[in-house]
């Protein structure tokens, strides 16, 4: 009895303290965002005033719509990098379908800030495409002008969530259902447009909403654009400039939340009651088709137009990391690492920080994801699912509402000791980072959680292991892999997050690497220090994450044989 | 719907065809016969679906050639070829209802919408669906889903039937009445089918003749018991039933043909071809032998053979016994009777083979 007893109450104390976490850290800030909307800035009475104000003025109008013109256009413009090529790849034989697979981890590596001062050099007014545009042919073309720039760099950098979707989608797609298309007559486009498109409709519309939400409360891209008049800049601009009591951020903050929850709400409608993954159930296997020669020129020429665009925000950052002046030239005057020294010997301290708060903030997430996953799939405690939909509601929080929701709640509450207000504190960075990302760990120790087998567990428990050593000792080793996915991913998508941590960084000193960036292409001097800054983090995310394959690799291998023996009895 | 008169034959001439460095179907030459009910039979892997693929337009581009009627179509497109192929996973799109689903095929032939309407409505009433009409395919049941997917094939009146293993998605007893239903409906149309099938019972009770498979080579092609009572190879012997299989060779004396194994076991054969022949094999049917107590005289074209009985099994209709003679085992088969004791595990026993019923192999 005594055994059953401890057996439940270790779990649900586990529960209660995190959901008072969660209720502090992530649900306070947010109803207080809310509420401080409908507040009337001076009576502090229940009111609609400022949002009949906002919507009043011509400059929030003219905010809201190209907020949404922005993710509307960012959306098609994905979607038409993406079809092509999660086409291609999933329906015909050709080379380098692998490589393109591979882009799928290009908006976690690099976010689309980071590159896009580089993207303004490359395709800009005077940028190097137009320069020799305007050489040889007299004309340029306006690709970064104002929301066009924004859109660009945004779709550029996040196409790929479309593309993983997608073709998870086609690949699920049992082969059968377009053979009897074509066997009934349908080919080409009348095929893919009747039959394929709507049966991986539900994928594709998962990554459309995806970019649709990441783009509309994108914070850093079109600051670095220099574009403020979008909805997530203004939010932004009001508390930094005006005050932290103006309601105008407030009433922003919600608009954002809104879109996001539709956002999210649209890719649930879409994905539910429509498993349209049909098992192959016999016949021949994954034919693809070969191309004909002209067809095979013509997806190459595709493809490879595709890339380029793709890499040349890492390509531009690269030079412009290594320029001198490069400034209405196709290329810069000469080369130097004077900036890598630069940023190397004064800005060191954006690089620890980073390190520190990223990886104390995934260190985190996988002790809540794991006790979360835990307590939501293998215990019985009334109400455990809502531990699992908080700590996933942070994905439709932007980084820029879930930062004025801390300085508001936070700001007059003092850390003893130190004596600093909370929301002023390097710590608040780190809580922020670690619920703003712990979505993506959650999932991956849920991923894993599944995969052990509860016999397992049982097999330990009969032998006298209490429940707390049976999670110590089997479910822990064997959810490592997934433990450590979900540790880099947390840590590789933190390093470079910006929209909260440029609401919550009160000292230089404090600073992690993102906002360094930031700083630096503020001036025409600093872009390339900044672009050296953002080498250095797409380096610090790129090993991180290659790391991590290697780890989940040994561990797959290593889990195999217990897998199978779970598996077989 | 299609009319008999229209039906058109399928003839394939030396096709070959592989995934790329493995050879999958090897030298195929077949002749449909418009109208037939023709069954691709033969064991998982052989080629069945390939070669009916193949025939669709489907999958690697095969060498030789692939004619409907006097068309060749070996270079078309599949949406050209205007045959009717029905997937064993039935390929029902999810994303339409039942109705839209049969007329697909009508509206990619660009046919008015009126007769789009009355084709669909006639091709649903004629696999008893029409009041399913506007349902998912996800709300039906197997059979119904099966039902579907013939009607969506036929009602563009293809100028071939073709279905791969239909029937194997469905429970044991609607497999029967599906398999009744769809010959039923091949009649009634008088449309060139061809099925493919690995269990011979299903292809026994359905075809008007049968391809025997193995390995992407015919083995065999020919009605249902020509295959079962004059196997070609010890393949197809093994393939559509039992059968004791004896090596030996064939030898010519006093005018007579008499099949001799290595252990001295002999007896005359009837209607050998050609004369003397090594290394050849005897098949035997077990319900052709016959089984009894003590030893029998030898008696005008009836051969007997003494031996024990090693083993027994009980099958129900009949019992199916083991008996070794010399270095042979032969399996017998036996009618059970109720009431009649069977013989025991060690029992000696006499074996009696009428010289007709065996059958020699020559490979
Ligand atoms: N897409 C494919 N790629 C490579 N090999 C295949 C493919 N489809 C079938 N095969 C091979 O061709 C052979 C015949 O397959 P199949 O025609 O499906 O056999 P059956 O339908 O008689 O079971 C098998 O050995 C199978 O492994
Ligand atoms: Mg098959």
């Amino acid at each position: 009895m005594k055994a059953i007893a401890r057996g439940h109450w270790g779990p649900a104390g586990v529960a209660i303290a995190i959901g008072l976490l969660l209720l502090v850290f992530l649900v306070v800030p947010v109803v207080k965002v809310v509420y401080v909307a409908f507040q009337h800035p001076h009576t502090g009475a229940l009111t609609l005033i400022n949002f009949i104000d906002f919507f009043r003025t011509s400059l929030f109008q003219e905010s809201f719509f190209n907020s949404l013109y922005v993710a509307i256009m960012s959306v098609a413009l994905s979607s038409a990098f993406a079809l092509p090529l999660a086409y291609f790849t999933t329906r015909f034989n050709f080379a380098g379908a692998i490589a393109i697979q591979t882009l799928g981890i290009v908006p976690l590596i690099m976010p689309p800030f980071v590159g896009a001062v580089a993207m303004l050099l490359l395709f800009g007014e005077n940028g190097s495409l137009n320069l020799l545009l305007n050489d040889w042919f007299g004309v340029t073309i306006p690709l970064m002008r104002g929301l066009n720039g924004v859109i660009l760099v945004e779709s550029i950098h996040y196409f790929p969530f479309i593309l993983i979707n997608l073709s998870a989608a086609l690949n699920n797609i049992d082969r059968a259902m377009e053979e009897s298309a074509q066997n009934l007559g349908a080919s080409g486009v009348r095929l893919f447009r009747r039959i394929v498109f709507p049966l991986a409709m539900p994928g594709y519309v998962a990554g459309a909403s995806l970019v649709f939400l990441k783009v509309f409360d994108d914070l850093g891209t079109p600051l670095l654009l220099n574009v403020n008049n979008m909805l997530a800049p203004q939010a932004y601009l009001r508390i930094s400039n005006i005050g932290i009591s103006d309601p105008m951020g407030y009433v922003i903050s919600v608009i954002l939340v809104a879109f996001s929850l539709l956002a999210l709400w649209t890719s649930a409608l879409a994905l539910r009651g429509k498993d349209y993954a049909t098992v192959q159930k016999g016949g021949g296997g994954l034919a693809k088709r070969d191309l004909r020669f002209w067809e095979k020129i013509g997806c190459y020429a595709v493809i490879v137009l595709i890339l380029l665009l793709v890499l040349s925000p890492h390509f531009g950052l690269f030079i412009l990391s290594l320029g001198t002046i490069w400034s209405f030239s196709v290329l810069p005057d000469a080369y130097t690492i004077d900036h890598y020294m630069r940023v190397f010997s004064t800005s060191s301290e954006y690089i620890t920080n980073t390190l520190l708060y990223a990886g104390l903030a995934a260190a985190i997430d996988v002790v809540l994801g794991t006790a979360i996953a835990y307590v939501v799939w293998r215990t019985k405690l009334i109400g455990r699912q809502w531990l699992d939909y908080i700590a996933m509601g942070a994905l439709a929080i932007p980084g820029v509402v879930l930062g004025i929701g801390y300085l508001r709640t936070f700001y007059d509450f003092n850390v003893p000791i130190i004596d600093k207000p909370l929301a002023s504190w390097w710590v608040i960075i780190v809580i922020a980072l670690a619920i703003r990302r712990l979505p993506y760990a959650l999932r991956a120790c849920v991923a894993a959680l599944q995969q052990v087998s509860v016999m397992l567990e049982e097999a330990a428990e009969s032998l006298g292991a209490s429940k707390r050593r049976t999670v110590i000792r089997i479910v822990v080793p064997l959810m490592s892999g997934g433990i450590v996915a979900g540790f880099v991913t947390s840590f590789a998508t933190a390093a470079v997050e910006l929209s909260a941590t440029i609401m919550l960084v009160s000292a230089e000193s404090d600073a992690p690497l993102a906002f360094g960036i930031y700083q630096y292409m503020q001036s025409a001097a600093g872009r390339g220090p900044g672009a050296a800054l953002g080498i250095v983090a797409v380096v610090i995310v790129g090993i991180a994450t290659y790391v991590s394959h290697r780890i989940i690799a040994r561990k797959e291998s290593e889990r195999a044989p217990e897998l199978a023996i779970a598996v077989g009895v | 719907m299609a009319s008999g008169a229209g039906a058109v034959g399928v003839t394939i001439e030396d096709l070959n065809l592989s995934f790329g460095s493995t050879a999958v179907l090897k030298g195929i030459g077949l002749h449909i016969e418009p109208g037939e009910l023709f069954t691709f039979l033969g064991p998982s892997g052989s080629g069945k679906s390939t070669l009916l693929r193949a025939i669709a337009g489907f999958g690697p581009e095969p060498d030789g050639k692939i004619l409907i009627g006097a068309d060749d179509v070996t270079h078309l497109p599949p949406w050209q070829r205007h045959v009717g192929m029905v997937f064993q996973s039935y390929a029902l799109w999810p994303h339409m209802t039942v109705r839209s689903n049969v007329a697909f095929g009508l509206e990619e032939r660009k046919a008015p919408a009126r007769e789009i309407g009355d084709r669909v409505d006639r091709a649903l009433d004629l696999v008893g669906l029409l009041s399913y009409a506007d349902r998912r395919p996800s709300q039906l049941s197997g059979g119904q889903q099966q039902r579907v997917a013939l009607a969506r094939t036929i009602v563009v009146e293809p100028r071939v039937l073709l279905l791969d293993e239909p029937l194997s998605n469905l429970d044991a007893n609607l497999r029967v009445e599906m398999r009744r239903e769809i010959l039923g409906l091949q009649r009634k149309l008088s449309l060139t089918t061809i099925f493919v099938t690995h269990d011979q019972e299903e292809a026994n009770t359905i075809s008007d003749r049968i391809a025997v498979l193995d390995e992407g080579v015919i083995q065999q092609v020919g009605s249902p018991m020509q295959l079962y009572d004059e196997p070609s190879n010890r393949f197809v012997a093994n393939f559509l039933g039992t059968a004791n299989l004896i090596d030996g060779d064939l030898r010519e004396i006093g005018g007579k043909a008499v099949f001799t194994a290595a252990d001295g076991l002999s007896f005359p054969v009837e209607g050998a071809a050609g004369g003397a022949t090594r290394g050849c094999t005897a098949m035997v049917r077990p319900q052709s032998l016959r089984i009894a107590a003590g030893r029998a005289p030898e008696r005008g074209g009836f051969v007997a053979l003494s031996g024990n009985v090693e083993h027994r099994e009980f099958l129900g209709s009949v019992i199916r016994y083991s008996v070794r003679t010399g270095e042979h085992t032969l399996l017998v088969d036996e009618t059970h009777q109720a009431g009649q004791p069977p013989f025991g595990v060690g029992d000696a026993v006499v074996l009696g083979l009428e010289s007709r019923q065996a059958r020699i192999l020559i490979e």
